[in-house]
């Protein structure tokens, strides 16, 4: 399973020219990763997992409903958190002259995947 | 700091960008806000999400966040980081404008810079957590006592030590003392005096008779050779109990066996055992392990297994006698 996730994870790397991808599900622990050494895989996960909830939450108190996406810029790259259904995060590292375009598009198509695949 | 010049600064922002909410936090505490709709559950969600974004840079080496961004229809929500520590966090209702917040944000960053370091001097002051605080005094308190406490038990340890070996140094030393006074006392009684061996001589000398009492190295012999006889007879007369009772043994042993051979296949059993017995120790002398031959060559002749089996366990306690 972890193996078919993965799979996804690499074929979007290739598409969209992120350095990096992790599967994280709701309690912030990685279903499956494909990250450079540079990054903390369990940070990474546990934060992308905390962020994307405590950003819900906050919209849900401005009666905003769902946050679907947040990203972080550093002078690096970005973050880029996007919520898969209720059941997990896709996280994404990006170099910093990324074409941030396409790449949230590829993203959308990655996180449409992995929806059908979690069912 | 002055705190009006700050709010002052954040107010001008905040209604330039007709925003939500604005807010200055220090490693995740809130130090100053302006906001339309105040509500503590905002502001604590959103101090919990500006502290938790700061460990971006830790999760990802030389990250160095510069802002977070969140963007929905009507909504917008943004973060930006002054320094590691320090953030400006901003919420925007109606169309989200990307641009224009980040250079809202950009422009009171600028203004806010040279108050870096009283933030950082306010946060240690006023918003330090006050259990983090407890808790770091008193683990200091436990890792003091604790050294403390081993110091002590080493220096008890070492006082014990050293007092024991003294201890023992004089315990040894006194029974050394003890050892040599009653080794030179007990040499000091062996050796005769001088006048005690010449008192000795003189009565030799005078004692013919007691020398001539001592027999010749013949007779001595001729002794020995009587005593060694003696010792052959009565050795020979125990072999012959010993045999006597051995044999007793050994008969007591098989009726005990014959006995169970007969309850285990009936009375005729009496008359195999007998037969058997005889055919059998005319080619075997009787030892633990004929006796043993002879028993399986008994359970030969019982038909049923189980019977067989408890033959030879009842009859192995027999042997044990032997």
């Amino acid at each position: 399973m972890a193996v078919k996730y993965n799979e996804i994870l690499e074929n979007f790397l290739r598409d969209s020219g992120a350095e990096g991808a992790v599967l994280v599900s709701v309690d912030g622990l990685a279903i499956a990763s494909v990250l450079p050494s540079s990054a903390d895989e369990d940070r990474v996960a546990a934060m992308g997992a905390t962020i994307l909830s405590l950003g819900e939450r906050v919209t849900s108190e401005l009666q905003k409903g769902n946050l679907e996406q947040l990203y972080i810029k550093g002078s690096s790259g970005y973050v880029i958190f996007t919520g898969v259904k209720d059941i997990a995060v896709l996280g994404v590292l990006a170099p910093v002259n990324a074409k941030l375009g396409l790449l949230l598009m590829e993203i959308q198509r990655t996180v449409k995947k992995l929806e059908q695949e979690l069912g | 700091m002055d705190l009006t010049t700050i709010n002052n600064l954040l107010n001008k922002t905040f209604t330039d960008l007709n925003l939500e909410f604005i807010g200055i936090f220090i490693k995740g505490k809130i130090l100053t806000s302006r906001h339309i709709h105040k509500s503590e559950r905002l502001e604590d969600y959103f101090s919990r999400l500006v502290e938790k974004s700061l460990e971006i840079n830790e999760a990802i080496k030389n990250f160095n966040a510069e802002f977070l961004l969140s963007e929905g229809k009507d909504y917008a929500i943004m973060v930006y980081y002054l320094s590691p520590d320090i953030a400006i966090g901003i919420i925007k209702l109606g169309k989200p404008n990307f641009s224009l917040l980040k250079v809202g944000a950009q422009d009171l960053a600028k203004d806010l810079k040279k108050y870096e370091k009283d933030f950082l001097d306010h946060y240690e002051i006023y918003l330090k957590p006050k259990e983090k605080e407890e808790k770091q005094s008193e683990e200091k308190l436990i890792v003091k006592s604790k050294e403390n406490l081993k110091e002590k038990s080493k220096q008890k340890e070492e006082i014990t030590y050293s007092e024991e070996i003294t201890e023992l140094e004089k315990v040894l030393s006194s029974n050394q003392e003890i050892i040599l006074k009653e080794e030179t006392k007990e040499v000091d009684n062996e050796i005769p005096n001088l006048e005690d061996i010449l008192n000795v001589k003189e009565e030799i000398g005078k004692d013919n008779t007691s020398l001539n009492d001592i027999p010749s190295l013949e007779e001595i012999l001729l002794q020995n050779q009587d005593i060694q006889e003696e010792l052959k007879e009565t050795k020979e007369a125990l072999e012959e109990i010993t045999h006597q009772e051995s044999v007793d043994n050994i008969n007591e042993i098989l009726d005990n066996i014959e006995k169970e051979f007969i309850k285990v296949i009936g009375p005729f059993g009496k008359f195999i055992m007998k037969r058997k017995k005889e055919d059998f120790f005319k080619t075997y002398n009787v030892t633990k392990y004929s006796v043993l031959k002879f028993i399986h060559s008994l359970a030969e002749d019982i038909p049923e297994a189980k019977k067989r089996e408890t033959f030879i366990e009842n009859t192995k306690v027999i042997l044990l006698n032997l």
